[in-house]
């Protein structure tokens, strides 16, 4: 991923947090103003996590991402 | 082909800032969007500090979206920029110093040297092939003869890792090889751009190789010509020569034969003094053939050293001075030293002269060289068109012009004659 700047091990954490904030919001686990912010938060983890790359790491200039080497053809 | 690869990458700029501008548009409408869902989603919250805390935080977040977008985006193109940039110097950097080189020794050697420091290599190797397709020899660059056979660098099955990089240098001259990387000094792997900037390095070698071969090709083509201009002077000096006493032998027979000694004896007189003036001619030829023998000699050596033989044999006092170390190719140097042979043959030949100084100055970017006589001079304009070759006249003015110099020639009847050759030479080398 030509933008990537989060690691493997960032965007499972963001992925499984995302679900979980959902998870939250949609069983009810929470209430009132709470659960509108784990309904509409939850997306954050669960986007950036899926797509690998953060916009505030972006902003910030941090990056978590380790380059795969790829093997282009050889002469 | 590297050619294709870049113009493609050279236009990813005008397609990156169409990706943006389409990024910047559909960004901004997604942010819209999802601030009215969060908005109607926090609407009976609204009036609370959660609820406007939240509604905060949700416009911050869809803000860093749409920024930390755009701001990648152009890092991006920047970075590239900046890469791009730095390749390109270090390329020409790379390219102006094999370019300096002519003896193709010393081009190998600084190709594989300048491509190690390119892409931060230790080891590098150019395999130089045969004309059989086999490995000739290898020019190496961070490890010596000993270590490479030890740890078998360079293999020569293609490399398998990324820590080895191997480009072929393809010339049109009829040298053929590989140049081979290993082993990055920060102990990463090549990286593909590298892996590009050696491929568009090994261009450049190619050219620089190729001129190499086109300079060694001069040299041949120069001491061809000079063969067969030394085999044309002999021929139209001997043959004529050789007519002369033919001609002469079958006068004085004829005189003999009708008894008439005196004559016959003026006959051979003048026989001997055609062999005597043929002889001193090829004499000098040789002498001349001797001091032009080690093009790495340098001018006034070679100079000094046919003056010296020149004295002894004509017995004309001769004097080098010599102003500044000249700065000459070899070609140069060898039509410099025949043109001044021919002045002082003409020297001996016509001028009766007593002495002869020969000047060499070297100037900025032009090189000066004087031959005057104290002889007997001549006036240059009446001189026929029968008499030219004779005194070789055109041949220098020629030799002079093949350097992309000037010769001129100043005499008048009893004043003694001056020939001044100045031809560009190469510019003083950086201190």
């Amino acid at each position: 991923m030509r933008y990537a700047n989060l690691s493997a091990l960032d965007r499972s954490i963001r992925i499984v947090l995302g679900v979980l904030m959902l998870a939250a919001g949609w069983a009810g686990l929470a209430t009132g103003v709470w659960r509108i912010a784990l309904q509409v938060f939850g997306w954050f983890p669960l986007v950036t996590g899926l797509a690998g790359w953060c916009p505030i790491y972006a902003m910030l200039g941090i990056s978590t991402f380790k380059p795969r080497n790829r093997r282009p053809p050889l002469l | 082909m590297p050619e294709t690869r870049d113009l493609r990458r050279a236009s990813d700029g005008p397609a990156t800032l169409r990706r943006l501008r389409w990024i910047a548009l559909l960004a901004s409408l997604a942010f819209i969007v999802v601030l009215e869902v969060v908005r109607s989603s926090l609407y009976p919250y609204l009036p609370t500090l959660q609820g406007k805390l939240l509604m905060a935080a949700a416009v911050f977040i869809g803000c860093a979206f749409l920024v930390g977008g755009l701001f990648s985006v152009i890092q991006r193109m920047q970075s590239r920029l900046e890469l791009r940039n730095r390749e390109l110097l270090a390329l020409h950097e790379a390219a102006l110093g094999i370019y300096g080189e002519l003896s193709l020794e010393a081009v190998l050697q600084k190709v594989v040297d300048r491509a190690c420091a390119l892409v931060n290599a230790r080891y590098g190797a150019l395999s130089v092939i045969d004309g059989q397709d086999r490995i000739e020899s290898f020019v190496t660059s961070g490890i010596s003869a000993e270590e490479r056979e030890k740890i078998g660098f360079p293999s020569p099955h293609p490399p398998k890792s990324r820590k080895t990089l191997a480009v072929p240098i393809l010339c049109k001259s009829p040298f053929r090889g590989n140049l081979y990387l290993a082993e990055k000094a920060e102990g990463t792997d090549f990286t593909e751009e590298e892996e590009q900037t050696l491929v568009r390095f090994a261009t450049k070698a190619a050219i620089a190789i190729d001129n190499s071969h086109l300079h060694l090709r001069l040299n041949d083509l120069a001491v061809a010509e000079e063969r067969l201009r030394i085999a044309h002077e002999m021929h139209d000096g001997l043959a004529q020569v050789l007519a002369y006493v033919n001609t002469k032998a079958q006068a004085v027979k004829q005189f003999l034969r009708t008894g008439r000694i005196e004559e016959a004896e003026k006959h051979l007189d003048q026989l001997a003094g055609a062999a005597r003036e043929v002889y001193a001619d090829i004499r000098e030829s040789i002498i001349g053939l001797r001091s032009a023998a080690d093009p790495n000699r340098p001018l006034a050596g070679a100079l000094q050293g046919y003056i010296n033989t020149w004295q002894a044999h004509t017995g004309v006092g001769c004097l080098l001075v010599v102003n500044g170390e000249p700065r000459l190719t070899s070609n140069a140097k060898l039509q410099v030293l025949r043109i001044v042979q021919e002045s002082l043959a003409n020297v001996r030949k016509h001028a009766g002269a007593s002495r002869v100084d020969v000047i060499l100055e070297q100037q900025e970017t032009r090189l000066r060289v004087t031959v005057q006589d104290d002889g007997a001079g001549f006036t240059p304009g009446e001189l026929g068109r029968s008499e030219l070759p004779r005194f070789g006249l055109a041949t220098m003015r020629e030799r002079a012009g093949t350097l992309g110099g000037t010769f001129l020639i100043e005499s008048s009847p009893g004043a003694g004659t001056r020939v001044i050759i100045e031809l560009p030479t190469q510019p003083p080398p950086n201190p």
